[in-house]
């Protein structure tokens, strides 16, 4: 077997860079998701692509491959944040959808709005050329791992 | 077989019926549903069932083999607009405003999971529709939903050109 998850999120812990983690998980790597950081937290990038549209008329992007960006943004985020090792669990995810999301790179980051023992509250934004125009945003809930605690 | 719960408004009746045969052919139109493996099961007059194959690609946690929550919110939603199509009995263009879903516990590694949708209410513009998942046993859920669509009645139809 190659390296676990867990050995990558150590090595990103010391050198910065979370793509190796990001591409451990299989579904982010299937999205073509990206990742890279700026001081508040990564910033996970989805390049546009065929296989992620849902409606081929406009086009853009399937509602829920957005959701699965803000999700996937809202758990690198809590593995950067050093929160946990492994991939936390999904409690419950609330997406808005506010404009249509064309087949372009799409940009997301998260914040932790509140942050337990055992439960992060996280909020997600994901734009496209305009941060000021985001696209869609999702309030999360997940569980922490214990073992990390 | 479709359509009992409202009575079709005149703007929707440019658009292709709702049958099992157009769902088919819209979900085959749409890459990430094609992507995803998912496939229209059964469809009622305001209710759909879809099954979503499991697939190594769209695990979400390589140390259980978990799927991916992402892949489970694209089901539900796709799922929702099926249920809304088959509640208002024809193909009507339409947008999620507003997804919720509740990850009971996770799904089990190396299992479909089926999900089923209801479509609730209607109203001129809006559909509230509701949505459980699960993996053998429908009364052992991992997913519970709910979506809220907006109807686009003047927009272009997906599924084939409208007839002028």
């Amino acid at each position: 077997m190659t390296a676990t998850l867990v050995d990558a999120v150590r090595a990103a812990r010391e050198t910065g860079d979370y793509q190796t983690v990001l591409e451990s998980i299989p579904y982010m790597k299937f999205l073509g998701l990206v990742v890279e950081a700026d001081e508040k937290g990564p910033i996970c990038r989805m390049p546009g692509s065929d296989h992620i549209i849902g409606n081929p008329v406009l086009p853009a992007i399937h509602g829920g491959v957005v959701g699965a960006l803000l999700e996937s943004t809202a758990i690198m985020h809590i593995m950067w944040s050093r929160e946990s090792l492994h991939v936390p669990k999904i409690i419950n995810l609330t997406v808005e959808y506010l404009r249509s999301a064309r087949v372009v790179d799409t940009y997301a980051q998260a914040v932790i709005t509140k942050q337990g023992r055992r439960i992060a509250n996280m909020r997600v934004e994901a734009w496209q050329a305009d941060r000021e125009k985001p696209v869609a945003a999702a309030h999360a809930h997940f569980l922490l791992p214990r073992e990390d605690a | 077989m479709a359509g009992a719960l409202v009575k079709p408004r005149p703007e929707w009746l440019r658009f292709p019926a709702t049958t099992m045969a157009s769902m088919a052919e819209m979900e085959e139109s749409i890459p990430q549903i094609k992507a995803l493996g998912i496939r229209i099961e059964s469809m009622g007059d305001a209710v759909a069932q879809s099954r979503l194959p499991y697939d190594a690609p769209l695990v979400g946690d390589p140390e259980t083999g978990v799927l991916h929550g992402g892949v489970i919110t694209t089901q539900i939603d796709n799922l929702c607009a099926v249920a809304l199509h088959a509640a208002i009995g024809h193909a009507v263009p339409c947008v999620t405003i507003d997804l919720r879903v509740e990850y009971l516990k996770p799904a089990a590694p190396g299992l479909d999971v089926i999900a089923r949708a209801e479509c609730r209410k209607v109203t001129s513009q809006l559909a509230f529709i509701a949505a459980t998942a699960w993996n053998v046993d429908e009364n052992d859920p991992i997913a519970f939903a709910s979506c809220t669509y907006m109807l686009l009645p003047e927009r272009e139809s997906r599924a084939t050109t409208p007839k002028t």
